[in-house]
């Protein structure tokens, strides 16, 4: 084979190849929650996107004709093609392979034939769904879509026959017979239609899910075409037409899946196995992943590449009108069809099946509708910034892996800057400051015990995410109406102020924290320090019989300081404080003795330099008469009766 | 017909005036300092070879690219602040005309008409008619020069004060071509006499030649030549001169370009003829004419001189 050829075959695979592998690596050593979309995207995405490339770039390109004129036979550029196109699939899944995960989710060895035999019929088959629908995208969903319906089918067949679930060790050879049968058929035809080819689209965006016959019955048809007047409902139309592949692969996958988990779990009946319903539900997952990638880019990306984005900014319309439109379009089809459909089937399936599906909350099924408008969001981000849906989508992979990557290193780097920063500053020199430092991030419910370093919750990245999201938002718009400049340098200039904003906001969301435990910690070894200095002080009979409420000295609290809190906070050493013994109740029933020694009630109160009152006390425990006793603190803020609590252990 | 009630500006305002715009592709300049100003009612015409910046010149016109430096203005307004008044008063055609596939040519009619306030639907009716063009075909399924011709319709039928057309018979066959030319371009600008302007960029000038009022030659970015066409006419001549005997020892340094053919000899100036023709003379030649060259030749004369 030419070497020339096959560079100039694998150069459009380069980077859509460089992201599919970067995600198999980022979910081989990292293995964290939040990088739990890596794997569907990538395989269900990814790999079908390699497979179809090399040919769906000739028709982005509309270089095809130019192609088939060269003096070559086609069946040497099929070869080609499919060579390169293999090559590529087969590292990227190399690397997958690798995984634990993989090793975990298959541990049969016929099962990792079984996907292998998936992934070499996806590759077989792309020439073929490629030269049907003519573009890139058109071929994935067909390619993806024979396979759902071929699976479907296979456990349709199979669970009438009662065997086992498609994923146990004994399916898996169905599998892999049916997978190498269909591979080798697609093959055949993929080749034949390719030296058969006849090029008749005269333009990019000429595809068939795009510009297919109408499938629709005639009232819709016409519901859908413009008319003379309204030129926003016109552009609604158009946009709501432009998105038909969108509603194809959601109508393909909801029909598939339902197929699969219904035949799974009337098969549960004969076997306890969850494999099947787990892989169904995964499947479901992948599927809404992609509608809503491509909800977001399909529109803008097919209007890029065909060059009606170009003719549409010459209409008297202004930017922001289509913008808005086709935001609009793109969030509501996403939300439908990745968001709400996924959610109703899942209610449908726990009707019917209480006892196979887990009843998820309220929140669930928030977080999901808001993550599919996201990555929606960022889709339309990409779309706006560069020429085209595949460059797009892959964009999207590279933005996930910002939107990922960036958070965690603000994370990574508030550990490391606050305690540096902590060690050069004292923050807390003021109570009231402390107090009300303690507080408030502990109500904003984020992980306030970070002990460490650790991954920010999916909760903390929905708080990190929401701020750079709306400047996404935002900046689609000047990309929308900005004229046009499509270069790699641009884009990641469009995308600093979008990393720079989730750097510091995950910087804020984990460094905040941290310094709410050190207010915390600070006000937590006062009231310490004050209970060890009392018990000492107690501990003497004479001191405890006093009549008169004993005083601690700065020298009673140096010694009682506990070793971690090694530094007082300067309000203690210019506070005046008593302490009481409880007479009444000298020592609790459990614990008289801890540590070594008994332990004694009494009430402690502070009297700080600024007017504020802090009051300690150790009592019986009183919901539980035999549990531990509590030590207690309050404070009470000059000009103020009412007592505040802030520790109660 | 009443887009006169629609103007955005006075009658004085010209349509176009391009003010030192500079453009440029990474480091490949396109356009460098171009000043170009059209008056109303004229056809204007923006003459160069590939890749002499007349695309990047009319897409800066329409906000499609933004001047790295210098101004354009249509009908006195930005382009890039008030888009939507300066689209709204002109109508363009691309070099490459970009349809949804799936549209008919009626769906698609229907669909810019949305965008327009006023469309004329007799004029519509007309072209699709004389154009031999089915309304309920797909775009998808026709040829480049068919979809050039709905573009073209689609052009006309806003009655816009300014039509921009890029190229807009590549693609076209010879009758349809003049049949444009004739019939479309002269309807538009017969509509409101004086007042409706064209800018076509072409390089099949010949094709334009009774049309074009004012031209501009373009090249490498640069406005090489801007002229009144009648004024073109008058400056650029031909001169045919032959001698009975041996060619006199003459002064040519004048002529834009000298062809020498035994004892005849054709010259090409610009402006000078009436001095030149004076100096011819006085040699006694046997044959002596003149002749105004064609837009085309002065193109050709001015970028090859």
């Amino acid at each position: 084979m030419n070497t020339r050829v096959l560079v100039k075959e694998a150069r459009p695979l380069f980077w859509p190849w460089c992201a599919v592998t970067l995600a198999g690596i980022v979910s081989l050593i990292h293995s964290a929650h939040s990088q739990d979309w890596i794997r569907p995207i990538a395989l269900f995405l990814g790999i079908p996107l390699l497979a179809t490339l090399p040919l769906g770039n000739e028709f982005q390109s509309r270089t095809l004709s130019l192609l088939l004129s060269q003096p070559v036979a086609r069946i040497k550029i099929w070869a080609e093609k499919l060579f390169v196109s293999f090559a590529a699939v087969a590292s990227a899944a190399l690397v997958f392979a690798l995984s634990p995960l993989v090793r975990e989710s298959l541990p049969d060895l016929s099962q990792r034939f079984a996907a292998a035999a998936i992934i070499l019929a996806v590759v077989a088959s792309a020439t073929f769904w490629t030269l049907l629908a003519r573009s890139t995208m058109g071929g994935i969903v067909l390619s993806v879509g024979a396979l759902l319906v071929i699976a479907a089918a296979v456990n349709l067949v199979t669970g009438i026959g009662g065997i086992e679930s498609l994923l146990s060790a004994h399916l898996a050879v169905v599998s892999i017979g049916v997978m190498l049968f269909y591979a080798t058929l697609m093959l055949w035809l993929g080749q034949r239609n390719f030296a058969r080819y006849q090029v008749k689209g005269n333009s990019a965006g000429d595809d068939l899910l795009t510009a297919g016959p109408d499938v629709m019955p005639g009232v819709f048809s016409d519901w859908f075409r413009s008319r003379p007047a309204g030129a926003t409902l016109n552009l609604i139309r158009k946009e709501l037409r432009l998105l038909r592949p969108i509603w194809l692969v959601t109508f393909l996958a909801a029909s598939s899946w339902t197929c699969f988990t219904v035949i799974e779990l009337l098969r549960r009946e004969k076997s306890a196995n969850d494999l099947g319903l787990a892989a169904s539900l995964f499947m479901g997952v992948a599927c809404a992943v992609i509608v809503a990638i491509l909800a977001g880019c399909l529109s803008l990306g097919e209007e890029k590449t065909s060059g009606a984005y170009a003719w549409h900014r010459t209409l008297p319309v202004s930017p922001l009108r289509q913008w808005l439109v086709k935001l609009f379009v793109a969030m509501s089809a996403s939300l439908i069809c990745a968001g709400l459909i996924p959610v109703l089937l899942m209610a449908a399936g726990r009707h019917f099946f209480p006892q196979a599906f887990v009843q998820e909350d309220a929140h669930f099924r928030m977080l999901w509708l808001l993550g599919m408008l996201f990555l929606t969001a960022l889709s339309f981000w990409c779309a706006c910034a560069v020429t085209g849906t595949v460059p797009a989508v892959l964009w999207v992979a590279a933005l996930l892996l910002v939107f990922t990557l960036v958070p965690e290193f603000g994370n990574w780097s508030a550990f490391h800057l606050a305690g540096f920063f902590y060690s050069k500053i004292d923050l807390f020199t003021n109570f009231r400051f402390t107090v009300a430092v303690s507080k408030l991030f502990g109500q904003l419910g984020l992980n306030s015990d970070r002990i460490g370093y650790s991954y920010l919750t999916i909760f903390e990245l929905a708080i990190v995410w929401i701020p750079a999201t709306i400047l996404a938002v935002i900046q689609t718009y000047r990309l929308f109406s900005a004229p046009m400049k499509d270069a790699t340098l641009s884009v990641v200039r469009k995308l600093s102020p979008l990393a720079l904003v989730l750097f510091l906001c995950s910087l804020g969301v984990s460094a905040l924290p941290m310094l709410s435990d050190r207010a915390s910690a600070r006000l937590y070894g006062s009231v310490y320090s004050i209970h060890g200095a009392a018990q000492k002080l107690l501990s003497d009979s004479a001191n405890r019989e006093a009549a008169q409420p004993l005083q601690l000295t700065t020298d009673d609290l140096k010694k009682a300081s506990p070793p971690f809190w090694a530094t007082q906070p300067r309000w203690l050493y210019t506070a005046s404080i008593t302490v009481t013994a409880d007479k009444a109740h000298p020592t609790t029933c459990c614990a008289t003795v801890r540590f070594g020694r008994p332990l004694w009630n009494y009430t402690a109160v502070v009297h700080l330099a600024d007017g504020a009152t802090m009051t300690v006390w150790y009592e019986p425990s009183s919901d539980e008469p035999t549990g531990p006793p509590r030590l207690n603190a309050t404070v009470r803020w000059p000009n103020s009766s009412a007592e505040e609590p802030f520790l109660r252990r | 017909m009443n887009s006169q009630t629609n103007s955005p500006v006075n009658s004085l305002t010209p349509p176009i005036q391009i003010e030192n715009l500079t453009y440029a592709y990474g480091s490949a300049e396109a356009v460098r300092d171009l000043n170009l100003t059209v008056r109303p009612g004229r056809c204007y015409g923006l003459f160069g070879r590939n890749g002499a910046g007349k695309t990047t010149t009319m897409r800066c016109l329409l906000n499609l690219l933004r001047p790295q430096s210098g101004s354009v203005r249509i009908f006195g307004l930005d382009p890039a602040k008030q888009e939507v008044e300066v689209k709204r008063s002109l109508s363009y055609v691309p070099d490459q005309v970009v349809f949804y596939p799936w549209m008919s040519i009626r769906e698609t009619l229907d669909y810019l008409a949305s965008f327009r306030p006023n469309w004329n639907r007799e004029i519509e009716r007309e072209l699709l008619q004389r154009f031999g063009l089915d309304p309920a075909q797909r775009t998808g399924s026709l040829s480049k020069g068919q979809r050039t011709q709905v573009a073209l319709i689609a052009a006309v039928c806003p009655e816009t004060d300014l039509l921009v057309l890029d190229e807009p018979t590549s693609g076209l066959d010879p009758i349809v071509r003049r049949e444009f030319i004739e019939a479309v371009i002269g309807a538009y600008q017969q509509g409101v006499p004086g007042h409706r302007t064209i800018l076509v960029s072409t390089h099949l000038i010949a094709e334009f030649e009774g049309l074009i009022d004012e031209f501009t030659i373009m090249d490498r970015g640069h406005a090489v030549l801007t002229l009144d066409a009648d004024h073109a006419r008058e400056r650029y001549q031909k001169i045919r001169v032959g001698f009975a005997q041996s060619m006199p020892d003459i002064d040519l340094r004048a002529a834009l370009r000298v062809r020498r053919d035994g004892r005849d000899l054709e010259l090409v100036v610009n402006g000078g003829g009436a001095e030149l023709l004076e100096r011819l003379r006085q040699h006694n030649p046997q044959t002596l004419s003149t002749e105004s060259l064609t837009l085309e030749e002065i193109f050709v004369a001015t970028l090859k001189s």
